[in-house]
């Protein structure tokens, strides 16, 4: 039951729907592109009907407030309910939704942003510079952040000025050139009037909230004064929480949903065979193997050199997601522009690593590697890895956790793991994660020269200028990082023939970042 | 005093029944096979042999799992670990219980409410759910799953023990004997003890298919044995995403442990048979059932 | 019966015991009960502390930052020392208060209490359906003892006892649903909010499963104390008088064999409580089992705590009840023991 990519296209592309062209905007100023984001249809689209959405990954800790979304499916309900100032297109591009122009000055320290006219909240009040200013005082509130604190953490929210009843002054205390590509990320400008309140949720997204029920259920309705004229075509949204992937599949083949995420690709031909469409997008989620390279085994960047070239790729990917998905090269921000593609492609190569570790004189290599149920694949791909590096004389042994252990105390402090990201652009994500003030430096990375190129790049208006930094950066990162990238993982959604108007997206998150205002029933 | 031989007499016997004979059988099978299965299992249970969920075919004959790895190897792989582990709590909690219980009953008076009242307390949980809750607490190591099962044993086999020690300890010549000033604890080895040997002996095989049980329970729910250990309550768990493409990696262990679980139960049922006039005990037509329910009266 | 009476204490009874002992059974068990109860709270509080990681951690996952656990932790008083944190609980539970869930800050109460209703009918329609099932062909396997049919039945049960549930579920789905026919869901659909009676064909499966996983006990116990009341002389006598056969089983036989199957199918029900946590974990059944798991999983201790105490509660009810039928039925037992 092996299914080459050729198969997947050759029979399940007939349902999915092509992008349509986007205009391109320039932002003046920065010498940024951001495009316009513009919904993307084929076909006839139809008004009415409710779509009813059956996801996994779903808990007793659903929220609904958009500064503080976690999990994947937080998002099926945040991108509905709100609007950020700048979205991700499908392709991971930043684009403008709410926002109508966003510059900084020459030093990247100041930014102002101007928000669209005409647009309201669900409650009827109108978006103003006011509630831009509100929601950023909220998420960066140190007494009790929001998600989005850590990456825009440069920005001095108390400083933020109103210039006029549209635009605001967006101060950083430290030169921010990234802001509008930290934006785009979801979850990461979503803007909440003044004086919201999370148990009378109100937003500018093209639903209103109807009910919720955390860990169960939770409907949408239209919202009748959506800023987008003639969006969107759906009456009314119903999310309902699975449990796992067999009890959702078996929904969507009943016809009792319409749309299923997080799919395995083991059901795909399941799936397809009962007469439903596959959804298949080249994720730019990631799930890498974290190595600490401050003490312990991994410090040697030796033996780092040898895991990360024990490592069969393509087969992690066939094992784990069928072939689907993209493969990595141990650095991050694959769909970024940035992104430096000329890096040669890692292959595994047991005699180089075997060599390596002689060299460093571990032969003979045990290795403890703490792994946990933090996403689709990971335990998976950690039992192919143990595998792979047992043919390179390494052992792995493999120590599952629960969730909760994982993110527990020891977060961060293992010496041998892996983790999860959603797609983030190059350098935002380094802010992250890749210096020594990143909140979420899990391979304890402090490497002087990186260091000071993201200083500098950080503070460049200058795009390629930028750029060239970023890939001296990347290369520092693949000689020497401690990452494991295997591969992106695909998104795998599945849908019913009825449903019209799903696009890929690049997000990592399904359904294009649950995109639905786009989507109309046949 | 002739009495260790009793439960050899009681075994023998049980042996000779086809019942017995068969329930042996059966058990033993899935004894053996799980003892020399590693040996003699084609390739290691981490190894990529196939694409995941492929049919049976001639290099893998069960075919594969969710990653491809050989569903025979690691069925053959997949029982021992689980088998000593049902044992040794068995073992365990059996041991413990009996103890406790025999006490309970010889003593008397503080010891015997003590004792009965943190049974009661203990029981007033389903055993999985007080294996789980114990094992979520503190993690799922191997030897806190198997004294998690021990513990959920013992107060049933506390109370079993103690109706059966009461019935004893009342008697004429135990009485006789505390007169005489023997020591309690000679009393209890030398004549209370021995006679609860079918009793026991009927608990023994009452728990050990509880304990396989709940430790492949454990493992099926995600708090046993993890990835990529092979087991088969892990298995079943692990391959169920592929039940209509392949559905041998869930079948396979599932049909061994339900062999496992008759052959005990067979062979449990005909030792309580066997022990009929030995200890003079239950009536004859369910004797192990009357010894499960025993003792739950107050 | 002689051990069953060995456990009774001797002792001359007081005057009111000789006039009320169910009552008086019923009264003391109740108050143990409760006593019971409040232990287990505790135990279960105490072993929620030692757990690693908490709550906050749980719900923030990769966005937990030490600042972000912190300011959740304030916010929802994990902060605060344990016996304080028990003791707010313990009132809270005393006001019929339990709590709200430390995942999503909704009342407890409202969050199992659907959940609790899905689990019973489970509980209740597999406890009722095996109980008739297994009360029937033992009846008429003890009638027809030794036949054929005895012994088929017989080694069935025998064969079937202490089958893990996972198993008999795993083999159903493959038989029933999944693989040879599609008759019923290998899942349930639920849409929350609704009855679980609602589709009776979602309820099939999990119900068959817990029904097989009973019906073995409850048969083989009714099947032998049939054929001892059926050899019983109060039994021959009617028959050397001629009372027709069906009478002689119905009227004179099974009022007197019942007495220890009550005892099993309260063990049954019991067992149901904890065998109904796999079931719904398989089935993807919205009741309290897959609650208590997840619930376990997220650390949410109010949660934890609610649904133990009413698992154990249940659990010390049918205790009682069943004591209590047992007495009713059998007079032999209320007497003390001479």
């Amino acid at each position: 039951m092996t299914f080459s990519r050729r198969d997947f296209l050759k029979a399940g592309l007939a349902g999915t729907v092509a992008i349509g062209a986007g205009g391109l905007l320039d932002a003046c100023g920065t010498g940024d592109t951001i495009k316009a984001f513009t919904t993307s249809h084929l076909g006839k689209p139809r008004y009415g009907g409710t779509l009813r959405a059956g996801l996994t990954g779903g808990s007793t800790a659903d929220t609904l407030d958009p500064l503080s979304a976690v999990t994947n499916v937080d998002f099926s309900r945040i991108d509905n309910l709100y609007e950020p100032l700048i979205g991700l297109t499908p392709d991971a591009l930043p684009a403008y939704v709410l926002a109508e122009e966003l510059t900084s000055n020459k030093n990247a320290t100041e930014w102002t942003v101007r928000v669209k006219q005409g647009v309201t909240f669900h409650n009827g009040k109108p978006l103003t510079a006011d509630d831009v200013i509100y929601t950023f005082q909220t998420v960066l509130n140190p007494k009790a952040p929001g998600s989005a604190a850590a990456g825009l953490a440069s920005i001095d929210a108390k400083g933020m000025t109103k210039l006029d009843t549209y635009t605001v002054r967006i101060p950083c205390s430290t030169p921010f050139a990234t802001l509008g590509e930290s934006l785009a990320i979801p979850g990461y400008s979503d803007i909440i009037p003044v004086g919201y309140n999370p148990a009378a949720p109100v937003g500018t997204g093209p639903f209103r909230l109807k009910s919720f029920s955390p860990g169960t259920q939770s409907t949408f309705v239209r919202y009748g004064d959506y800023w987008q004229t003639g969006l969107p075509y759906l009456d009314e949204i119903v999310i309902t929480d699975y449990a796992d992937q067999t009890s959702q599949v078996n929904a969507l083949l009943a016809g009792q949903v319409d749309v299923v995420n997080l799919l395995s690709a083991d059901v795909i031909s399941e799936v397809q065979g009962e007469g439903k469409n596959i959804l298949l997008s080249d994720g730019g989620g990631w799930n890498p193997f974290t190595m600490r390279v401050d003490i312990g085994t991994f410090s040697d960047v030796r033996i780092r050199q040898a895991m990360r070239l024990v490592v069969d790729r393509q087969q992690m990917l066939d094992l784990v997601f069928g072939g689907f998905g993209t493969i990595g090269n141990d650095v991050f921000g694959i769909w970024a522009p940035e992104y430096d593609h000329s890096l040669p492609q890692r292959r595994q190569d047991i005699d180089q690593a075997k060599s390596l570790l002689r060299a460093a004189g571990a032969e003979g290599l045990h290795v403890q590697l703490v792994t946990s149920d933090i996403g689709q694949g990971v335990t998976l791909a950690a039992q192919v890895l143990a595998q792979q590096a047992s043919l390179a004389g390494i052992t792995v042994s493999v120590d599952d956790v629960t969730v909760n252990d994982f993110y527990g105390t020891n977060y961060l402090k293992w010496q041998f793991a892996q983790d999860y990201w959603f797609y983030n652009f190059y350098l935002p994500q380094v802010s992250l994660a890749s210096i020594p003030t990143a909140p979420f430096n899990e391979t304890h990375w402090d490497n002087p020269r990186y260091d000071s190129l993201y200083a500098q790049a950080i503070a460049t208006t200058d795009a390629s200028l930028r750029t060239e930094l970023a890939h001296e950066m990347q290369q520092i990162e693949y000689d020497e990082g401690g990452y494991i990238i295997p591969f992106f993982p695909p998104v795998i959604d599945g849908y019913g023939t009825n449903v019209g108007g799903l696009v890929p997206g690049k997000s990592g998150l399904s359904l294009n970042a649950y995109d639905f205002k786009g989507v109309w029933l046949s | 005093m002739a009495r260790r031989p009793e439960a050899v007499v009681i075994l023998g016997r049980a042996v000779r029944t086809p019942r017995g004979a068969t329930g042996l059988v059966i058990a033993g099978c899935v004894i053996l096979a799980a003892a020399i299965g590693p040996a003699v299992a084609p390739y290691s249970s981490t190894e990529f042999v196939t694409s995941p969920f492929a049919r049976a075919s001639r290099a893998a004959w069960l075919g594969g799992d969710v990653l491809g790895r050989d569903v025979l190897t690691r069925t053959l792989d997949g029982g021992w670990e689980l088998l000593v582990m049902a044992a040794v709590a068995t073992a365990l909690g059996v041991i413990v219980g009996a103890v406790l219980g025999v006490m309970a009953a010889y003593y008397g008076g503080w010891w015997d409410n003590l004792i009965m009242r943190a049974v009661d307390v203990i029981l007033a949980f389903p055993q999985l759910v007080f294996a789980l809750l114990l094992v979520s607490i503190l993690g799922p190591k191997i030897w806190l799953i198997v004294l998690a099962v021990a513990i959920s044993h013992a107060p049933q086999v506390a109370r079993v023990a103690r109706a059966a020690a009461l019935d004893i300890s009342e008697r004429d010549f135990v009485k006789a004997m505390q007169i005489l000033g023997i020591p309690g604890r000679r009393i209890i080895r030398r004549d209370v003890l021995p006679n609860l040997t079918s009793v026991l002996m009927v608990e023994i095989g009452l728990r050990l298919t509880y304990s396989m049980l709940i430790i492949a329970g454990l493992s099926f729910l995600g708090f046993g044995l993890q990835p990529p250990a092979a087991s088969w309550g892990l298995m079943i768990n692990e391959n169920r995403v592929g039940l209509i493409a392949n559905p041998w990696g869930v079948l396979m262990p599932a049909i061994l442990i339900a062999l496992f679980t008759i052959g005990v139960n067979t062979f449990t049922d005909s030792v309580a048979r066997a022990s009929l006039g030995v200890g003079g005990r239950a009536t004859e037509t369910d004797p192990v059932l009357e010894l499960a329910v025993e003792g739950t009266a107050q | 019966m002689t051990a069953t009476q060995a456990t009774e204490r001797v002792g001359p009874p007081s005057r009111a015991a000789r006039s009320h002992p169910i009552r008086d059974t019923v009264i003391r068990r109740s108050l143990i009960g409760i006593g019971t109860l409040v232990l287990v709270s505790i135990l279960v509080f105490a072993a929620t502390q030692v757990l690693p990681g908490n709550a906050a951690s749980a719900v923030l996952l990769n966005t937990a930052t030490p600042a972000r656990l912190h300011a959740l932790e304030v916010q929802l008083g994990l902060n605060r020392p344990a016996v304080a944190q028990y003791w707010t609980w313990l009132v809270g539970v005393l006001h019929g208060n339990f709590g709200k869930s430390l995942a999503n800050g909704q009342p407890v109460g409202t969050l199992i209490g659907g959940r609790i209703v899905n689990s019973l009918v489970l509980v209740v329609l597999a406890g009722v359906i095996g109980t008739l099932i297994g009360v029937g062909f033992g009846v008429l396997a003890a009638a027809r003892r030794d036949s054929v049919f005895d012994h088929v039945l017989s080694v069935t049960a025998l064969a079937v006892t202490a089958l893990p549930e996972f198993v008999v579920a795993v083999v159903l789905v493959i038989f029933f649903a999944a693989v040879v026919f599609h008759w019923f869901p290998a899942v349930s659909v639920f849409v929350p909010g609704t009855a679980p009676w609602s589709n009776p064909r979602e309820l099939v499966l999990p119900v068959a499963t817990l029904v097989i996983v009973i019906v073995p006990y409850v048969f083989r116990m009714m099947r032998a104390s049939m054929i001892d009341a059926l050899e019983s002389d109060y039994v021959q006598m009617a028959r050397l008088k001629g009372v027709p056969r069906w009478r002689v089983l119905l009227v004179h036989a099974l009022p007197n064999a019942i007495a220890p199957t009550i005892q099993v199918i309260g063990l049954s029900f019991l067992y149901l409580a904890g065998g109904v946590v796999v079931v719904e974990y398989i089935f993807n059944y919205p009741g309290l089992g897959q609650a208590l798991v997840n619930a376990v999983s997220d650390r949410d201790i109010p949660q934890i705590q609610a649904i133990v105490l009413v698992l154990a509660a249940f659990y010390i009810f049918v205790n009682i009840l069943t004591d209590v039928i047992s007495l009713a039925v059998s007079p032999r037992r209320r007497l003390p023991r001479s």
